[in-house]
């Protein structure tokens, strides 16, 4: 998902004009002004990449302009100082997740992705059959997300690419995948059918690990879920002793006295959408501080994470890209 | 946060605020710090959280109707546990008076249950925090890998 970030400034109506500094020993280049579209922000900080640094092209002359320029993915230096040094129009390649800060006000606003993230989920009944490690008072927690809901009125159709994370617990084994992880865990064609309403009434899907082919005594992981006709069907392997192979490389029968168990019963999907906001406005402290302070004061220093009072992004920057 | 919502205020983007964006508020944690946290008097606490409600009904007058509303750290003691106890009370209040959706997030629950000893989560952090002591300059701190002895 492309994460965009802006920030919400105050517009200063006399701009001083100042040359950018790049430090060559961290990558960093501290921008005073720079004029994207008709928004002028200040106070930037963006880290350049080796990539970034061979895209640098030095005009030299006269120096033209008051403020940095950016579009297309060009930044636009009037002058930069670089150690004693100082260059004349330049020009670099910038993507937006170089930004690690920009200053100038203490709220800000990050872009939301478009859609209306949904939550598909079903919990199933108390296993019927459970042999090794599973117990009859173990059962199934299974649910996915899309990145919007999934159209109504779908046939038996293959939902695999739109599903972004997939969340299992199946009383021995739980995990959060991605769809790429989901995608290399044997889930990688999803069958499902929704009605006129938007509900769920029909799905087929298998995590499986590792993926075949298999051989004979290798130890194996899989959840097996089917739902039709509101009837969920479980079947869930915890290291399961595969003692048979067959002709297509997957195993097709299981020492005895494995951990293996199966459930059927009534139960019916949940469709949850989340709200969708346009932007969303930070009104907080340190905790939500994605580089200002240090911008400001120099702290945090290393080894907190790019300015923030984290050793990664902080919760809004997850909040934002979700 | 009221000096923010000076400056967020004065943009053309807050006149009207945006109806369907969200806006995330907390505060409160660096107040305890000013009075000294466990000094901190009942009139005080009281006023902190009449900050976030002044700062939630200047936003709603200008339009803003969804927020998301974080508390603070702490269970133990019940200074801080009355202050979330009162900004859920706040949270609700506003939410009926001025028709507004507002989501509570309490923190201090959440982080009571993520922060514990068999770190469930797999913090990797929880030992070097201990060792590290640069504070947040990070001039003479560890590390790290120096804290794992990498």
């Amino acid at each position: 998902m492309k994460k965009v970030i802006s920030l919400f400034l105050l517009i200063s109506s006399s701009i001083a004009w100042a040359i950018d500094t790049f430090n060559s020993a961290d990558g960093q280049l501290i921008i005073p002004s720079v004029q994207v579209g008709s928004t002028l922000y200040t106070n930037v900080v963006v880290q350049l990449s080796q990539s970034d640094m061979l895209s640098v092209v030095v005009a030299g002359g006269t120096i033209t302009g008051t403020v940095d320029g950016y579009a297309n993915g060009i930044l636009k230096i009037p002058s930069v100082q670089v150690g004693a040094n100082k260059y004349s129009n330049v020009s670099v390649n910038v993507a937006l997740a170089d930004v690690i800060s920009v200053g100038g006000s203490s709220s800000i606003t990050l872009t939301l992705p478009n859609g209306n993230p949904s939550q598909y989920g079903v919990h199933s009944s108390n296993y019927s059959s459970a042999s090794g490690n599973y117990t009859t008072s173990k059962s199934v927690v299974f649910g996915f997300t899309t990145l919007t809901p999934l159209a109504a009125n779908l046939s038996n159709a293959d939902i695999s690419s739109v599903i972004s994370t997939v969340n299992f617990d199946d009383g021995l084994f739980s995990g959060t995948l991605d769809n790429s992880a989901f995608l290399s865990s044997g889930g990688g064609t999803v069958i499902a059918s929704i009605d006129n309403t938007g509900n769920l009434t029909s799905l087929q899907l298998t995590l499986l690990s590792p993926q075949a082919p298999h051989y004979a005594g290798e130890s194996i992981n899989s959840l097996q879920l089917t739902y039709a006709s509101g009837t969920l069907t479980v079947i869930a392997k915890n290291n399961a002793l595969c003692s048979a192979v067959g002709s297509n490389g997957s195993c097709s029968s299981f020492a005895p006295a494995q951990s293996l168990a199966s459930s059927s019963s009534s139960q019916t999907f949940s469709v949850n959408t989340y709200p969708s906001y346009s932007q969303l406005f930070v009104f907080s402290d340190s905790f939500s501080d994605t580089g200002r302070r240090l911008l400001l004061e120099g702290i945090p220093g290393s080894p907190y994470w790019n300015g923030r009072h984290s050793n990664g992004p902080v919760s809004i920057e997850y909040m934002a890209s979700n | 946060m009221l000096d923010q919502f000076d400056t967020f205020s004065q943009s053309p983007g807050a006149n009207p605020a945006d109806s369907n964006a969200l806006y995330f508020i907390r505060g409160g944690q660096n107040d305890f710090d000013g009075c000294g946290d466990t000094s901190c008097t009942a009139a005080q606490i009281a006023s902190f959280n009449a900050n976030i409600s002044s700062l939630i009904t200047a936003l709603a007058d200008k339009g803003a109707k969804h927020f998301f509303l974080s508390g603070i750290s702490g269970t133990t003691g019940n200074y801080r546990a009355g202050f979330n106890k009162q900004l859920l009370a706040t949270a609700s209040s506003l939410s009926a008076s001025l028709a507004l959706d507002i989501t509570f997030f309490d923190y201090a629950v959440f982080s009571a249950a993520t922060f514990v000893s068999n770190n469930p989560y797999g913090f990797t952090s929880l030992y070097p925090m201990d060792c590290y002591t640069g504070g947040l300059s990070g001039v003479g701190g560890k590390l790290m890998q120096q804290c794992l002895g990498l």
